[in-house]
């Protein structure tokens, strides 16, 4: 039977201003894979981490999937397959993201160069991108709160609803994660490939202007 | 006397009050917009280059943390530096109205490398707003859970973060010369770490490949499975609550936490005696280094690590309490102790924002503490967090990060702060594990397969980028016998009888309470303060290490501590022709001997817009 993980990276289950996260994770809860042993991992932790999690595990993955957030200037609410096909970087294009990575920071990009690198992938990995819009959090990120200060009590009003889209978007999702866990890569049409060069480059933590390089600009900043 | 510069003073009975005849005690001069223009232009002419300045803006440099430096390559300085939080993720907004209970666990997302420091913190300062008194255990098992933690987190930043700095990888490439010397230069303490020369030690610092790398790596996932035996699980822990904590102790859970505990007393040897000897190598290689990331020492703690026999949570004994804890609060100015009073500390604490994005508040609420003595309206239990996006302008507002001062100092925090006051103020209480001499902080570390090792730290002639990453290679083992010393105190409890961990309490639903949590992080300093009204948190202040470490300049000009550091930092770099292979590894070895930690004080970046974007950086970088 193949073992499969499907890993949400980037997802926050207790916080339901959110559109899609909550949302995705109830759908995919609902769904099963029978012939399949599929472990639904949480992965928003820092890379380094999930890496020492997949170290310490007696369970070799046959596949790993994840569904992950991204920012690569797609359409916003699109949703692409793709197939992570590794590649070289040099050492400290690595150590930059483990930077960022024993800091807390959650990232697609990361998880899967420091994976590559202390070789945890199994030979398919699929990742499914999906292109969100920058502002993702509802009213103050939490559930809508009534806070009657005259009498000092607060209750839950109740939680944003999901628009239409999402509700697309998160059907489109749940439909290519089901295609991919059952299917693999090959029975994923219009796969993309992603490589280490695809990735969002870091930037540098410091910028250095040297003063030979002072330029004049029309505005003074 | 305790302030230099707030115009407070004190009584016989160590009660502050303002000074008489002082009209508009709390006001200040800012530094104006064409003061600063004329400074950056006196730079220009002195350098004889240019006419006038104007330099390129610098959008978005990084996720969090966007630093910008000014270098004359000629004469191997750094003129101008601008240290930049870029991102806005808005907890002081997100906690107002919410229930207190809630505090713990939404600040300790504040920090994926740190959550457990901020939901103490927030606990602490739940318990001296409504006055609860957590059971002995309880506070020895948040100590057991507040140190090993930082098994975890210094260890990461010597071998993992600033490491890399000190490796062969990098050493070669930057300064070939001092590779050179490297490779023959025997280690003096070869018998405690096994490598005969410093070329070897640097070697295995290498990152993803170098043995000492890929140890340190292997050595915080032991630190983080002793940390879950507590605390439920890492980021994040699930046990800690006002009061105390959650977690069920049994013997052999404390036996399971101390096999964890027993890698490091060896582990901790080393540390110190690998980082010995790198330092003290680099300074002979080249004097020079003495002077990178050079600052006067400066600094603030709140202390940390309550004795259970004193600490009861209430503002009116916290000097006491404060002054009991196994690491020792205080305020150091230019290398001078200047006070170890948790009150003191508070009073002389303000944030300011006139270079950061944030509206001026208004209300003035709290004209004094609990105890009566005056605090600033600039002091956060009067601050009110509002949010003022807008471009980047490094003569204006650029930067997340307020400017908290004390005394109206920009100050440093860090674990070697908890070293240095510790050392200094010679209040420790008595431990078999460590003393502190008031020059020194000596560390009795035990015999595992190396032999028993007393190590002593002693207060440096200078204090720079290198002796912030000595201390805290020393504080490895400062934060392993604090865990041991918690470790036998709470097996000597529980012999006792002692099985509660938490005390039960009520949120009031009336009235108006404050409290403050004055902890620290793996970085240092850490404080909330927060209002209770009618059952809700009115308002909720955090200040952070990074913020103090990271803040843009003071209103009056004075840079923060990571701006003024990379100001006094030579240009020691040789391996570059010009501007296009220099890598300002001298810059970068300042800003990270601060273990810059950027989620901490990170927000979430608006565009133009008055909505709040979402680039958590611990809870979901990619929005899903």
């Amino acid at each position: 039977m193949p073992t499969i993980a499907l890993g949400l990276v980037g997802y926050y289950q207790f916080i339901r201003g959110y559109p899609l996260g909550p949302e995705l994770k109830e759908r995919l809860d609902r769904m099963s894979w029978p012939g399949h042993q599929v472990d639904i991992k949480e992965m928003n932790w820092g890379p380094v981490a999930i890496v020492q999690d997949f170290q310490a595990s007696d369970i070799t993955y046959d596949r790993v999937v994840l569904v992950a957030a991204v920012q690569r200037g797609g359409a916003i609410g699109s949703v692409k397959c793709r197939n992570w096909v590794g590649g070289e970087l040099a050492v400290m294009e690595v150590q930059n993201r483990i930077f960022e990575a024993v800091t807390g920071i959650i990232s697609v990009d990361n998880l899967l160069v420091i994976g590559e690198h202390f070789g945890i992938w199994p030979k398919q990995l699929i990742v499914i991108e999906v292109e969100l819009p920058n502002e993702a959090i509802g009213n103050l990120v939490l559930e809508e709160l009534n806070i009657d200060q005259s009498k000092g009590e607060i209750s839950a009003v109740g939680q944003q609803p999901i628009t239409p889209e999402a509700e697309r978007v998160v059907e489109e999702i749940a439909s290519l994660t089901d295609t991919a866990i059952r299917k693999g890569v090959d029975g994923i049409s219009d796969l993309v490939p992603l490589s280490v060069k695809d990735l969002n480059p870091l930037a540098d933590i410091c910028h250095n202007q040297l003063i030979n390089d002072v330029r004049r600009t029309s505005a003074v900043n | 006397m305790c302030f230099e510069n707030l115009p407070i003073e004190f009584d016989e009975d160590g009660n502050a009050r303002l000074k008489e005849g002082v009209p508009n005690p709390y006001s200040y001069t800012s530094q104006t917009v064409e003061e600063r223009d004329a400074y950056l232009a006196d730079i220009a002419r002195k350098n004889g280059q240019l006419n006038d300045v104007d330099f390129d803006p610098v959008t978005r440099v990084a996720g969090a943390l966007a630093f910008h430096s000014t270098v004359n390559l000629k004469d191997r300085k750094v003129v101008d530096t601008a240290s930049m939080a870029t991102l806005f993720r808005g907890y002081e907004v997100i906690l107002r109205g919410r229930d207190p209970r809630d505090a713990a666990f939404i600040s300790s997302r504040a920090c994926g490398v740190c959550g457990g420091v901020h939901a103490t913190t927030a606990a602490l300062c739940i318990e001296m707003a409504l006055g609860i008194k957590p059971p002995p255990l309880g506070i020895v098992i948040r100590n057991l859970l507040l140190s090993c933690e930082y098994l975890y987190d210094n260890p990461l930043h010597i071998f993992i973060l600033a490491g890399p700095d000190f490796s062969e990888t990098l050493i070669r490439e930057t300064n070939p010369e001092i590779w050179a010397k490297a490779q023959k230069a025997p280690a003096k303490f070869a018998k405690t770490h096994g490598y005969k020369t410093i070329g070897e030690i640097m070697t295995d610092l290498n990152p993803l490949t170098g043995k000492l790398y890929l140890e340190a790596l292997e050595m915080t996932r032991v630190a983080r499975e002793a940390y879950v035996l507590l605390g439920g699980k890492y980021p994040h822990p699930e046990t800690i609550i006002p009061g105390g904590v959650t977690t069920t102790v049994t013997t052999n859970t404390m036996t399971e936490f101390y096999v964890k505990l027993v890698p490091f007393f060896d582990y901790a040897k080393r540390c110190i005696a690998i980082w010995d000897d790198i330092y003290d190598f680099m300074y002979e290689a080249n004097p020079q280094y003495r002077h990178l990331g050079e600052l006067p020492p400066t600094m603030v703690d709140f202390g940390q690590w309550d004795h259970e026999d004193y600490y009861d949570a209430t503002y009116e004994n916290c000097n006491t309490w404060g002054e009991k804890r196994w690491s020792t609060p205080g305020s150091m100015v230019d290398g001078k102790l200047v006070t170890t009073r948790l009150t003191d500390l508070n009073v002389g604490i303000e944030e300011f924002i006139e270079h950061s994005y944030y509206e001026p508040w208004e209300d003035y609420p709290f004209k004094t503490d609990p105890a009566g003595n005056p605090i600033s309206p600039n002091h956060p239990w009067n601050k009110t967090t509002i949010p003022r996006p807008g471009e980047q302008n490094w003569k204006e507002r650029y930067s997340w990060s307020c400017t908290p001062t004390w005394d109206r100092h920009t100050f440093e925090a860090g674990a070697y702060a908890r070293v240095y006051l510790s050392a200094l103020a010679q209040k420790l209480p008595p431990s078999n594990y460590f003393e502190s001499t008031g020059k020194s902080l000596v560390l009795n570390l035990a015999k595992d397969k190396l032999p028993e090792m007393k190590a002593e730290w002693h207060v440096p002639d200078i204090w720079n980028a290198f002796e912030r990453n000595r201390a805290r290679a020393y504080a490895v083992a400062f934060n392993l016998m604090v865990t041991v010393e918690n470790w036998v105190r709470a097996q000597d409890l529980i012999k006792r009888g002692e099985r509660q961990v938490a005390t039960p309490f009520e949120i009031p639903k009336r009235g108006r309470h404050i409290g403050a949590g004055f902890w620290g992080a793996g970085r240092g300093f850490l404080a909330h303060w927060c209002v209770i009204e009618k059952g809700v948190l009115a308002n909720y202040q955090i200040s952070t290490p990074s913020t103090v470490n990271s803040c843009p300049r003071t209103p009056w000009g004075e840079p923060g501590a990571y701006e003024q550091s990379v100001l006094n930092t030579p240009i020691i770099e040789t391996n570059f022709k010009d501007e296009t292979d220099f890598k300002g590894i001298d810059i970068l070895r300042a800003l990270r001997s601060f273990d810059p930690c950027m989620p901490c004080t990170t927000h979430v970046m608006v565009e133009g817009t008055d909505r709040v974007v979402t680039r958590e950086v611990t809870t979901c970088a990619c929005g899903l």
